[in-house]
């Protein structure tokens, strides 16, 4: 089996989980033609199911292969499942087909640039591509989040900031008790609010500079440092740690009203 | 690791690669990394949020988008790749006059309704060389679903199969009405 040859910043070389292994050795044992009929199973709970980091070995490996049409027809499985990890841009309701333009574009130029990479792998070898041999769904996570970035689709968002948290003033008393539920509703261990995925969706439609303070606090990275060696809310930021609180509040309060959980602002 | 600056896309990458659900991970990564707080901020964000997949067959946009994709790719980069768009009017007539084929069989092959196993190398290769690709490409190209006309493709139900009605290079012949003399000498090696 051809290994990995990327590697991390202290120069390990990446490797395959175990999973991917056994099923391209499994695979690797079957005829061509059932290969494909393995392949072309497009539904993830089947017990057969070709997981995309095996898809992506194979079609890497038309490199030393000339079978005809072997290149084309793996493109075309990788990138639909590439494709599933992308919002759909189409909403067909009874009467229309509503079109949204920009979820298009994040998902031409993120598959732009992974063809890029595999037409650059297919003529001499691209070692960018051993991520998608790794870890496929996260790397399709992440060509989405910087093709969102690139077409600005979440630009709008910094709009409505304008500093407003800023002017917001707490007794210190008062702050310290709202800040802690604020961290209680984003903590992982939280039972104010039991559904991560929900208050993960509500982040996800914050500004940006809210978004970065919720998910630093779910990260339990705290508003200002405990120590000369720690990381801080207010240090990534540059702001004061009041403000960093201020703002884990700000985002607590929009998520709980995104969540019904409070009236209205 | 090493201090040496690493791109934001190494970066990025190891962070994608630490052991899921780690405690401390991004404040470690924010400490080291400074310079990428933002995104790796931003991406550990996106791997926690839920996937919007869906394991439902691939819509008819979806499948347009798949080919148009590997038709921008094709017109960025020439002749590994043979395309909708190679087969002009110019080239489909000059594939006619160089091997000798009916309009009708040519444009099955336009269409990828001849299946690439049945056609000798020797006719691949001269209808590749007309077009200005290699034979790989264009073998490539032939094993691909058959292309729909825009309105059926736009009814579709299901995507269709790369087997779907795909018929031989000889069936085509005969369809064409090319006579048993032809057919024999173009199946049956250099014409």
């Amino acid at each position: 089996m051809r290994p990995l040859t990327r590697t991390f910043p202290d120069g390990t070389l990446y490797t395959r989980r175990p999973e991917v292994e056994v099923q391209i050795r499994e695979l690797l044992q079957l005829s061509r033609e059932e290969q494909d009929e393995r392949m072309a199973i497009g539904d993830s709970g089947h017990r057969d199911f070709v997981r995309p980091e095996c898809l992506m070995y194979f079609l890497r490996e038309t490199r030393r292969d000339n079978h005809p049409g072997r290149f084309r027809t793996l493109y075309r499985l990788l990138m639909t499942r590439f494709g599933k990890h992308f919002r759909r841009s189409e909403v067909v309701t009874a009467t229309l087909t509503i079109v949204d333009a920009s979820l298009s574009e994040v998902r031409d130029r993120a598959t732009d640039r992974l063809m890029e990479k595999i037409l650059q792998d297919k003529q001499s070898g691209d070692d960018r591509l051993d991520i998608y041999e790794v870890v496929f769904a996260m790397a399709a996570k992440r060509d989405r989040q910087s093709a969102e970035r690139a077409v600005g689709r979440r630009a709008h968002r910094e709009e409505s900031l304008a500093g407003d948290d800023e002017v917001r003033e707490f007794a210190p008393h008062v702050e310290k008790a709202l800040y802690e539920a604020a961290m209680a509703l984003l903590t992982t261990n939280s039972d104010v609010c039991n559904d991560r995925q929900k208050v993960l969706t509500a982040i996800d439609a914050l500004p940006d500079k809210y978004r970065q303070v919720a998910t630093m606090m779910m990260n339990n990275i705290q508003a200002e440092a405990s120590g000369p060696d720690a990381v801080s809310i207010s240090q990534v930021q540059k702001c004061t740690p009041k403000t960093a609180r201020a703002r884990g509040i700000e985002a607590a309060r929009r998520i709980r009203l995104a969540l019904g959980l409070e009236e209205g602002a | 690791m090493t201090s040496i600056p690493l791109t934001e896309e190494a970066v990025l990458e190891a962070f994608m690669l630490e052991e899921p659900g780690q405690a401390g991970v991004l404040e470690r990564y924010l400490k080291r990394y400074p310079e990428h707080a933002a995104a790796l901020i931003d991406l550990a964000h996106g791997l926690a949020l839920p996937d919007p997949v869906h394991d439902d067959a691939i819509t008819d946009e979806e499948g347009v988008w798949i080919d148009a994709a590997w038709n921008r790719l094709a017109a960025a980069k020439g002749a590994g790749i043979v395309s909708t768009r190679d087969w002009t009017r110019i080239a489909l007539k000059a594939i006619c006059d160089t091997l000798g084929l009916p309009m009708l069989v040519v444009t099955a092959f336009r269409d990828r309704k001849i299946s690439p196993a049945t056609v000798p190398t020797d006719i691949l290769s001269r209808m590749a060389a007309t077009l200005n690709r290699d034979i790989a490409a264009l073998a490539d190209y032939l094993s691909q679903p058959v292309v729909l006309p825009p309105a059926a493709a736009y009814k579709a139900v299901a995507q269709p199969k790369a087997t779907d009605a795909k018929m031989s290079f000889e069936q085509a012949l005969k369809d064409a009405g090319v006579s048993e003399a032809d057919r024999r000498k173009l199946l049956g090696g250099p014409v």
